[in-house]
């Protein structure tokens, strides 16, 4: 039963396209709302005069229930219980190999003579500076592996390994480019990851509207923002 | 007969037993178990999120024990419901807003610096730590009343967003459309996001 239930700590929840902002902005809600909350020891005060009263409220209407003297004791077994539950979450790091640690971690294991790479098979970091030093985007490295149809990683191996033979590629670097969101779109796409709606709620609103998936979440952000509820069960 | 007990363990979910006869609201012995068992089991977390929710601990035990004296002559029909923690967080939060209309100028008082530095955590800068909490708390505090009650049931409950729904008797479409308000305007008056944009 959840009845005295573990307090103070933030709901994560599958947030889409989720990020350490809202997280970091859960944790700081979450430990203002910590810093009133009562101690022990008045909890237990307070629910023991409560209980008296109810009580004695009890005992007017002619019936008695003599449940009020356990009250202290019993609220502060519960307020303990509950104070030994609040214990945070820890924080979570996502391995990621195209990290400047990742490079490092990488240079050490071969300073040490062991072969070990954290990035994919057939891809070297070579390859990967190479391609991205070179001023290619992400919407360069879409549209290569659509021209090649070949996958993202197998572009960037590719591309990189062209760069470095000093060979030319398709197009200049650069030259697909996606423009940026506003800071309006910005904010609605926030809003509605902040509103606790999931990744599949928002695969369903794509469907929906028939729009790609960065576009739905915008347009939910701004059904949420007026104060209006999505088209959702 | 079937009919539901009055306590179910560690699991919220009512437990059937056969029975050759159900409780009434007059029988004394029924009536002493649950209102044990509304202290034991609810008043401590209700004390505390009425706190939370109202930001000051004097309003919030009057607000508590108004609610109580009220429902406790039916409390035995409120254990027969699948989530009396969530029936009795409905009724002190219906109070709270009902409160906040008429009264709200009690709803929210700071908090004594000594007071603070009692929940503060071991690291970082103390004095820095409790300035950042005592602004978002502020920020907390102008927003909107039902957006506000949204986040403490999410962020210091951990209530799921179809819970906050029945407590707050909406849909959990509303909740987070409460929710994304809510968050939207924190951001937007938080000056350590500003920076970063």
């Amino acid at each position: 039963m959840t009845q005295d239930r573990r307090t103070g700590t933030p709901v994560p929840g599958p947030r889409p396209g989720g990020d350490d902002r809202h997280d970091d902005l859960a944790e700081r809600i979450a430990a203002a709302l910590r810093s009133r909350e009562p101690d022990a020891a008045d909890t237990a005060a307070v629910a023991l005069r409560i209980a008296a009263r109810i009580e004695a409220a009890d005992a007017r209407s002619g019936l008695v229930t003599p449940f009020a003297r356990r009250a202290g004791t019993i609220a502060v077994t519960g307020v303990v219980a509950s104070a030994l539950g609040m214990v945070g979450a820890g924080a979570t790091a996502a391995a990621n190999p195209y990290t400047d640690f990742a490079a490092a971690v990488d240079g050490v294991a071969h300073a040490v003579g062991v072969d070990w790479s954290s990035m994919p098979d057939g891809y070297t970091r070579e390859q990967h500076d190479a391609f991205w030093d070179a001023g290619y985007s992400a919407e360069d490295q879409v549209e290569l592996a659509e021209l090649w149809s070949v996958d993202i990683i197998e572009v960037k191996a590719r591309a990189g390994q062209m760069v470095l033979d000093g060979e030319r590629l398709p197009f200049k670097p650069g030259t697909h480019t996606t423009s940026q969101p506003s800071a309006e779109e910005i904010a609605s796409s926030q809003a509605f990851i902040d509103s606790g709606y999931t990744s599949e709620d928002l695969a369903a609103l794509s469907a929906l509207w028939n729009v790609d998936e960065m576009e739905a979440k915008v347009r939910a952000g701004e059904i949420l923002l007026a104060g209006k509820p999505l088209p959702l069960p | 007969m079937t009919i539901w007990l009055e306590t179910a363990g560690t699991d919220s979910a009512p437990t059937p037993r056969a029975a050759p006869a159900p409780a009434q609201d007059g029988d004394h012995p029924a009536r002493a178990r649950s209102l044990e068992e509304l202290v034991r089991a609810h008043l401590p977390g209700l004390i505390r999120y009425a706190t939370v929710l109202v930001g000051d601990q004097h309003t919030a035990a009057d607000l508590v024990q108004e609610v109580l004296l009220r429902a406790h002559q039916r409390w035995h029909r409120i254990t027969l419901t699948d989530r009396p923690d969530l029936y009795l967080r409905r009724m002190v939060t219906n109070e709270h807003l009902s409160w906040r209309r008429h009264w709200h100028v009690r709803m929210i008082r700071p908090t004594a610096d000594d007071a603070l530095v009692d929940h503060a955590g071991a690291g970082g800068d103390p004095a820095e730590h409790l300035a950042q909490q005592d602004a978002m708390w502020r920020r907390l505090a102008r927003l909107p009343a039902r957006q506000r009650t949204v986040l403490v049931l999410r962020y210091y409950e951990g209530l799921a967003d179809a819970e906050i729904a029945t407590v707050l008797g909406t849909s959990p479409a509303t909740v987070r459309s409460h929710a994304a308000r809510a968050l939207a305007t924190l951001r937007h008056t938080d000056p350590t996001f500003m920076e970063t944009r």
